[in-house]
């Protein structure tokens, strides 16, 4: 755990202000501003369909808000039109600050045609245009640092959900990311799985990486953010250090939301 | 006996016979050139379909059902001559002279200075057209719903890390969509190769007319009936060769399938 809040003039590296997003009928966003700091680790809490993912979506705009801005690295992202008709209006820009976005994904989506090794050079080489000789080498540290440096020529249908997870992380480690997104990283992975990728991005946080992180372990949460953003119905309800969200609780809706993740903890421990 | 297999090697290697032999090169050209401009525009149909643009999507769509819906053989009956009497009349617009045209020499071209002449290689690439545009429609069912089953997350990876939409098209879908698209390539490569026997329509002097007409009975002068009707073996060699044909395609489509299928086959496979 970090033991101080990082200092108020820190760079903001991701800001977003007053973010809305429905799909359809259904309002999913109402109005979110919050931002992530240079080296700063946050967690997004809440109960499922509090718009945790879409959230953290709206970053790299694979969901475009209806109204709001987001900001990285004090850089409007640019859109054009209204509501849910809005649009990416400058390709190049978005293209841009996209390969400087590390995303990981619940379901990791690497490319099943390419090797662990080719997952990794794929965006370095072809949207940063860097060299290539350069790029394998760095790749396949990062693939060392994850722990799957003998995976490298393997196909990720041939790697377990952990070491695919962790073959994304370092897909998104190998772009050298301003800011990590992490989108429920280890749902769809069995326990004894989840520890493997769970180290790995602790390891991330104490090298003082930005990182934006969707997950629904409160331990995890707890022992590895800055700063804990509780989400409820589209809303941020409480923020604060992991002391403050966790310990000094003061939301009742958050109160409930943990005493349910907990019984839910202890219900799956006995499990087993 | 050794001047029965004398007189039998002579007559396999006269000069209608071999022209016979060298005229496969046509039905294997037909086939290749039009599997390939098959899946071309079996590309472009599915791209069309792809499209944002729901008039690009209106032109793709349509080429696929109602190209899909005409008979082959019409079809390989009228391109050739629709295409030919186009370009026949858009040169006579140039060269004829109303006078020319006033007298009307003949029922077409307007005059005689915009006779296209079409010799083989003119009719085989026409012919190899054709089927690209028929088969080509086949594939762009194929290739689109190949395209659709590539797994949503990988192509939404792409965009998150800044990939343009070509990139993902060329890098990500496309490259996988082979997987899903081959086993229905290879049926519309099937036929295309069985309609390579319709190249003598085109007035292609091609393997089913050569076979035609060495197979009719014939007399020689020296020898007097070489054979009665015969065309029933040299028929059955057709055969032989079109099943050659499948055997050496099915091959070549499951060394395909295991490279492309590299990483996405279950290992057991690939």
């Amino acid at each position: 755990m970090a033991q101080t809040a990082p200092a108020a003039e820190a760079l903001p590296v991701v800001e977003t202000s007053d973010l809305h997003k429905s799909f359809g009928t259904l309002e999913v966003l109402k109005g979110i501003s919050f931002r992530a700091c240079e080296g700063e680790v946050i967690s997004l809490i809440g109960s499922s369909g509090s718009g945790k993912s879409t959230l953290l979506r709206c970053i790299n705009m694979l969901e475009i808000p209806d109204s709001g801005t987001v900001r990285i690295d004090n850089e409007t992202i640019k859109l054009r039109g209204e509501g849910q008709r809005r649009q990416i209006a400058d390709e190049e820009q978005i293209r841009r600050i996209r390969s400087e976005l590390g995303m990981v994904f619940q379901s990791f989506n690497l490319w099943a045609h390419m090797t662990i090794l080719q997952n990794v050079m794929e965006v370095p080489i072809i949207v940063q245009k860097r060299d290539r000789a350069e790029v394998e080498q760095e790749a396949l540290a990062m693939l060392a640092k994850v722990g799957i440096r003998e995976k490298a020529d393997a196909y990720p249908n041939q790697l377990s959900g952990g070491q695919q997870q962790r073959a994304a992380i370092a897909r998104a480690l190998c772009i050298n990311p301003r800011v990590m997104l992490f989108d429920e990283p280890t749902s769809a992975l069995d326990p004894e799985l989840e520890v493997e990728v769970l180290r790995v991005i602790k390891i991330l946080a104490d090298e003082g990486r930005t990182m934006i992180l969707v997950t629904h372990d409160m331990e995890f949460a707890r022992s590895v953010s800055d700063r804990v953003i509780f989400l409820h119905q589209g809303l941020i309800e409480e923020q604060g250090t992991p002391e403050e969200v966790f310990t000094a609780t003061k939301s009742a809706r958050l109160k409930q939301f943990l005493n349910a993740a907990s019984h839910e903890q202890e219900a799956t421990e006995q499990a087993f | 006996m050794s001047e029965d297999i004398a007189f039998w090697l002579s007559y396999l290697t006269n000069g209608k016979h071999l022209t016979w032999y060298a005229s496969f090169q046509f039905t294997i050209f037909a086939a290749i050139a039009g599997g390939t401009l098959a899946v071309l525009f079996g590309l472009g149909g599915a791209a069309l379909k792809n499209s944002r643009f729901l008039p690009l999507r209106l032109i793709g769509s349509t080429y696929s059902s109602i190209v899909r819906g005409v008979p082959d053989v019409l079809f390989f009956l009228f391109f050739p001559l629709a295409f030919e009497q186009a370009v026949e009349w858009f040169i006579a617009a140039q060269v004829c002279t109303p006078e020319a045209i006033a007298a009307q020499s003949a029922a077409w071209p307007p005059c005689r200075e915009a006779n296209w002449f079409l010799g083989t290689p003119e009719y085989l690439i026409l012919a190899s057209v054709s089927l690209g545009l028929v088969y080509g429609a086949f594939a762009t069912n194929v290739i689109h719903g190949a395209m659709c089953s590539v797994p949503r997350g990988q192509i939404e990876a792409a965009r998150a890390y800044g990939m343009s939409a070509r990139q993902v098209l060329w890098r990500i879908q496309i490259r996988q969509m082979w997987v899903y698209a081959l086993p229905g390539l290879s049926n519309v490569w099937m036929l295309i190769v069985k309609a390579t026997s319709l190249l003598s329509l085109l007035q292609i002097a091609d393997i089913v007319l050569w076979a035609d007409r060495l197979g009719a009975p014939n007399f020689l002068p020296t020898v007097g009936l070489v054979h009665e009707d015969w065309r029933w073996r040299y028929y059955l060699v057709l055969f032989l060769f079109y099943i050659l044909v499948t055997l050496i395609s099915e091959k070549v489509f499951n060394a395909l399938m295991a490279r492309m299928g590299r990483g996405i086959l279950s290992e057991a496979r690939a």
